[in-house]
């Protein structure tokens, strides 16, 4: 342990304060999704999406089929950064409960409702015995009678509702550009475009959509779409011919 | 054949509201225990239940359904709507399939717009304009029929149910004693008492 005499007791079991009231492995854990792929997720008065930058892992890996955005129901879609399988994990539990929600009362989810069922579990996670947190932070894009709405949820078991988050990697850029570039008042277009923009801009080297996943929900159709390649192509095509990304 | 289930419990939606009506004898085996039981519910300020069968089952059914609500309302912030209820209550029913629940019941409220659902024993899900479910539903329900439209003012609505419910009184020997009303419109429901006879409160 690389902390003095007086902490070096309080990362044994999760379930132990430190003195001044902190849980270390509830902290490492946020240390898993700083290092995770950069996600962003915004939403606008007319649309919610979810953008992930996809890495490179190895030659050998097909990476057309590493999935980074989910669809949890027809008008909630999410991603994660951190640990891939405890996300994983997750967004199969945020799919049972939104079929549940359907089976029980005959409606869709409320996108809050769902994000506190999967805080639910993540804060139990934090304070029983014999278990570590999940290592991720998700992010719930979606449309309900309330209209878009994004949610964020920590390891802590905290949730927060944003108009745009970025978690991972480089989520500090992302932030920054979001701070300066945002409006509530966009369109679908255009909040599709600012998200892959900004996605795009914190890439090393050329953008593409092999690099890039995204997904949107917009309040007219209700319904969380995964875009497809060629579709991310003609956003980033889009992006360039503006001057605001190159190829 | 099916068993008979006492009373009569009438639901009519129209665009204007939705009219819950139901006689108030409680019998048993021929005896007549209470001239005075409730078989309409309000649930939530714009969403009600009507039962027709065991008194024991619907009081049951009825306290579920309340805190169901009440459970629903807050988590989601805002009221349960009509289908959500019928929803939850045909899976509540559906549960007890192998020893049912003896009861039908009907669900009715307004919440986007008018809505009523009718629900068997063992949970079967039905949207109707009006319905009636006991042993004097078919008395009733020839009634409804005649005098329905869908455009008719809800004071109209109420006088056909109350027409229905009579003469499901008058002919139904499990039916009888008073008239309840519940009124559901978007401002809420209002109820609405009578006794039928001198000794009957």
């Amino acid at each position: 342990m690389s902390f003095g005499l007086s902490a070096a007791a309080y990362d044994r079991a999760i379930t132990i304060f430190s003195p001044d009231g902190r849980i270390y492995q509830v902290e490492y854990a946020f240390e898993s999704v700083r290092r995770g792929w950069t996600t962003l997720g915004l939403k606008s008065k007319k649309a919610a999406m979810v953008v992930v930058e996809k890495k490179k892992i190895s030659p050998l890996v097909d990476e057309n089929q590493i999935q980074k955005i989910f669809k949890i129901d027809d008008h909630i879609g999410s991603s994660f950064a951190g640990i891939a399988s405890d996300g994983r994990v997750l967004i199969e539990y945020a799919r049972q409960e939104a079929l549940l929600h359907r089976l029980y009362y005959d409606e869709p989810a409320p996108v809050e409702y769902l994000v506190k069922r999967v805080c639910d579990v993540k804060q139990a996670y934090t304070q029983h015995a014999g278990v570590r947190p999940f290592g991720v932070a998700v992010i719930f894009a979606g449309v309900d009678d309330q209209g878009t709405q994004l949610y964020m949820t920590e390891p802590s078991g905290r949730y927060l509702s944003y108009y745009a988050v970025a978690v991972g990697e480089k989520a500090n850029v992302v932030s920054e550009f979001m701070e300066k570039n945002y409006r509530y008042d966009m369109d679908v277009k255009e909040t599709i475009k600012l998200g892959i923009q900004a996605i795009a801009s914190v890439i090393e080297g050329k953008p593409s959509s092999e690099l890039i996943e995204a997904g949107y929900v917009d309040v007219d159709s209700k319904k969380f779409v995964i875009m497809s390649r060629s579709e991310i192509d003609s956003v980033l095509q889009e992006l360039a011919k503006e001057g605001k990304i190159k190829l | 054949m099916e068993a008979v289930l006492p009373g009569t419990v009438i639901g009519i939606k129209t665009s204007s509201g939705v009219v819950f009506a139901g006689e108030k004898r409680l019998t048993y085996d021929g005896f007549i225990l209470s001239k005075n039981v409730r078989k309409l519910f309000p649930i939530t300020d714009h969403v009600a239940v009507g039962f027709a069968g065991l008194t024991g089952d619907m009081n049951y059914l009825y306290r579920v359904l309340k805190a169901e609500a009440k459970r629903y309302e807050l988590e989601h912030g805002r009221e349960i709507k009509a289908r959500s209820l019928a929803k939850l209550l045909s899976i509540i029913l559906y549960s007890y399939k192998l020893f049912p629940m003896l009861t039908e019941a009907v669900v009715g409220g307004f919440d986007e717009a008018p809505s009523l659902y009718v629900l068997d024993p063992v949970g079967s899900l039905l949207e109707e304009r009006y319905t009636a479910l006991g042993s004097g539903s078919q008395l009733a329900l020839s009634i409804v029929e005649q005098g329905y439209r869908e455009d008719m003012p809800l004071e109209e609505a109420k006088n056909l149910a109350l027409k229905a419910i009579l003469a499901a009184i008058e002919r139904d020997v499990l039916s009888g004693d008073g008239v309840d009303f519940l009124l559901i419109t978007r401002e809420g429901i209002r109820s609405e008492e009578y006794m039928l006879t001198r000794s009957s409160s």
